[in-house]
């Protein structure tokens, strides 16, 4: 009986220790992976935050090289839709005004040539500046007005006082110049050229010098 | 003989007592420690809920940046063309023509509507090679106003005096209200319609039909007819949503 009892005790006491070293390693086992969650979690968030700050500073680097293609001098803008010219600098604007911009009139000539009256469109640049600039009269001027065209040696075929008193030189042979025709600006009236207020006109030509931009669409 | 055995049976009983109060008091322990545990589980789990929400708005901020990033990379891209470009920003409602990348015409887009099957490209990262580079103009269909407003003197055939009035063909192009289609590569539409008092704007984005990767938009008349005659087929698209 004594036995039996002691073997009892002995028993629970074995019994015991496995418990409790069962639960020493359950708790173990449960605290390592306690550790081990949450670190994952929080590196996966660690990760995230460092891409996004990668993708702040890449797009302010580019947002930085697309300011940089501003051009650093005075420009011209000129819509040939609305028929304004605007002078920018820096992208804000100095100054607007009207303007006259390309016809789109298809001239067909009896001889079979034609002409399309259009200003171009794009990017171009200040090439000339002229002050009382004269202008030869092409064939064409001379065609819409119904008149016999002179030689191209003529000194008829040169003109005072039409291109007012500045202009400015752009693309093959166009130009940005003051016009007698007032009633049009604001019209798509020219066969070309940009034509301007004698104002707006000197106060373009004082701040564009040569090799500014000229942006036309 | 027996008074030994019976002093050895309570011996080992005032033995076992204690270890018995002992296993008791341990399984209690354990009993706590599974209470303890399943608390801990709930707030690590409620922890954890609150990590993954927060994780899940970070994620949706890091596709936003890789799209703007994507945006401003085709922006400089463009810039390298001599063709006049458009710039769509649907985020800040903001649409503008660049030359050389330099802004010349911007205007507020007063609404627009965009197809789900654009919004399924965010929500599966497919936008990524969607946006990769910038979009080519293909052609422009369904529009109400001539790309050029060509204006025929055929004097070959029509005495000069019959063209007098000219400025008329003018007056009557600015009476249309101004629609247009816009079709780029890779399935992308975009239908632009003019701000208009008669017509509720959401009727304006209702029509017309249009399938596949679409967005509508309206803006107001003279900017809808500027960006119009402006671009061309060698015109590119530079897209944000």
């Amino acid at each position: 009986m004594l036995l039996f009892s002691r073997g009892v005790g002995i028993i629970f006491i074995l019994f015991l220790i496995s418990g409790y070293a069962q639960y020493l390693s359950e708790t173990k086992s449960t605290q390592t992976n306690e550790l081990n969650r949450v670190p994952a979690i929080q590196q996966n968030r660690e990760l995230i935050l460092f891409q996004i700050d990668q993708l702040q500073f890449r797009i302010i680097q580019l947002k930085q090289e697309h300011e940089k293609l501003l051009p650093k001098k005075a420009y011209l803008i000129i819509s040939t839709s609305d028929n304004e010219v605007c002078l920018m600098k820096d992208d804000e604007v100095l100054h607007r005004g009207r303007c006259s911009t390309g016809s789109f009139v298809l001239l067909k000539a009896p001889d079979s040539r034609q002409w399309l009256f259009r200003t171009p469109r794009g990017q171009f640049k200040v090439n000339v500046k002229l002050k009382d600039p004269s202008w030869f009269k092409p064939d064409w001027a001379y065609i819409e007005e119904g008149k016999p065209i002179p030689s191209i040696y003529s000194p008829a075929r040169w003109q005072d006082g039409v291109l007012g008193k500045f202009a400015l030189g752009f693309g093959p042979a166009f130009m940005i110049h003051g016009t007698i025709y007032k009633r049009f600006l604001g019209l798509p009236a020219t066969h070309g050229c940009v034509r301007l207020d004698d104002d707006d006109m000197q106060f373009i030509f004082k701040k564009l010098t040569h090799g500014c931009k000229i942006f036309i669409y | 003989m027996l008074q030994n055995h019976h002093q050895n049976v309570f011996n080992t009983l005032c033995q076992s007592i204690p270890v018995f109060l002992l296993f008791v008091f341990l399984s209690s322990c354990q009993q706590n420690k599974q209470t303890t545990d399943q608390d801990a589980n709930q707030n690590s789990s409620s922890t954890n809920n609150l990590i993954v929400e927060t994780n899940d708005s970070l994620h949706q901020k890091l596709i936003d940046l890789e799209m703007e990033e994507l945006f401003w990379k085709n922006r400089v891209s463009m810039s390298r063309d001599v063709s006049i470009d458009l710039v769509i920003d649907l985020v800040d409602s903001i649409m503008s023509l660049e030359i050389k990348g330099v802004p010349v015409r911007k205007t507020k887009i007063s609404a627009y509507q965009i197809s789900n099957s654009i919004l399924y490209l965010k929500w599966y990262t497919a936008y990524k090679s969607w946006l990769a580079s910038p979009f080519h103009l293909k052609q422009d269909s369904i529009t109400t106003i001539p790309k050029e407003p060509v204006f025929i003197k055929d004097l070959s055939t029509t005495p000069l005096e019959a063209f007098d009035d000219w400025t008329y063909f003018t007056r009557l192009e600015n009476e249309r209200s101004i629609h247009y289609l816009l079709e780029f590569d890779r399935g992308l539409m975009i239908w632009i319609d003019q701000e208009n008092d008669s017509v509720a704007v959401h009727d304006s984005l209702s029509r017309p039909e249009l399938l596949g990767h679409w967005i509508k938009m309206v803006i107001p008349a003279p900017d809808a007819k500027a960006i119009y005659r402006a671009l061309n087929t060698s015109s590119a698209l530079a897209l944000r949503y």
